[in-house]
């Protein structure tokens, strides 16, 4: 049981991240407060903008673009520090 | 905390890419050196759970949210460079894929959440250690001041950028922070015991 509570807890935080908070993060609302999140540009269209993924409504949206982003971290992560290998 | 485009001026943000660009290599290199190959799938594994939890905002006082950083936790099961290169790689692929943390402000929020607010945590936790305080004070401790530092430097960026006055941001940045820096501190602790209950030897970091 306790080998798995990593998996677990990563099951878990998968599952709720539909459930994130839609206020303001600290620094958004230190913007707002002061009268400068209007200066907030477009940037570049991301692929999945807002961590969602285009075409799919819902909470399966984010929770798909979660599971991307983190195959796309371990791989990337893989990557670098394999490179390195002693 | 992630700064989006537009809010830094040019001076600041070509200045705060050059001090992440200097950085980095750097520390890719102690990484490489303090690193153990056969736990590379466990840092992967970790840096993934990092970037999904970054994703849940938790709600705090007043209609604001924040969510975890994970320096700590990183650092603490791999050590500073290995979590610094961590970090980076997930505050990269949050602003190129998501959208979040814009591409003009990425040197900045690696410069504040990967190795600021890393280094910070870091110091903090040692100091700890040499106090000889419990674990979970360590990590609370080590997290809280990670985000007060990280949200101190944002302050100084933006006012840099002309946006606000130094005083005004640092103000309401670490009054906002030091209710998140509570949730980081909570969830580092509580997340690291778990992690540490499954994976005794997890610890990869000599004391």
């Amino acid at each position: 049981m306790k080998k798995y509570l990593p998996v677990i807890l990563f099951a878990v935080i998968i599952l709720i991240i539909p459930l994130s908070s839609t206020h303001p993060d600290g620094l958004e609302r230190v913007a707002e407060d002061h009268g400068f999140m209007h200066m907030e540009g477009n940037g570049i269209h991301a692929l999945f903008g807002d961590y969602n993924v285009l075409h799919i409504a819902g909470p399966a949206s984010s929770i798909l673009a979660g599971v991307i982003g983190a195959a796309a971290v371990y791989l990337l992560v893989r990557f670098i520090f394999g490179m390195s290998k002693k | 905390m992630h700064i989006p485009d537009g809010f830094l001026d040019v001076k600041t943000a070509v200045a705060t890419y050059a001090v992440s660009a200097a950085v980095i290599p750097a520390a890719m290199g102690r990484a490489k050196k303090t690193m153990k190959d056969k736990n590379i799938p466990f840092m992967a594994s970790m840096a993934s759970f990092v970037f999904v939890a970054q994703m849940i905002n938790f709600p705090i006082a007043g209609g604001t949210s924040g969510h975890l950083l994970g320096n700590v936790l990183l650092s603490y099961l791999f050590g500073p460079w290995v979590s610094t290169m961590i970090m980076t790689v997930v505050i990269t692929l949050q602003a190129l894929l998501f959208g979040d943390g814009g591409i003009t402000a990425l040197g900045a929020n690696i410069l504040n959440m990967a190795i600021v607010a890393n280094a910070a945590g870091y110091l903090v936790m040692r100091l700890c250690d040499r106090l000889k305080m419990s674990r979970n004070v360590t990590l609370f401790a080590a997290s809280w001041f990670s985000v007060m530092l990280a949200a101190l430097l944002a302050s100084a960026e933006i006012s840099f950028s002309g946006l606000i006055s130094f005083k005004v941001a640092a103000a309401s940045m670490l009054f906002w922070h030091g209710f998140i820096g509570i949730g980081e501190g909570l969830l580092t602790a509580v997340i690291t015991s778990a992690i540490l209950k499954a994976r005794p030897d997890g610890r990869e970091v000599p004391k």
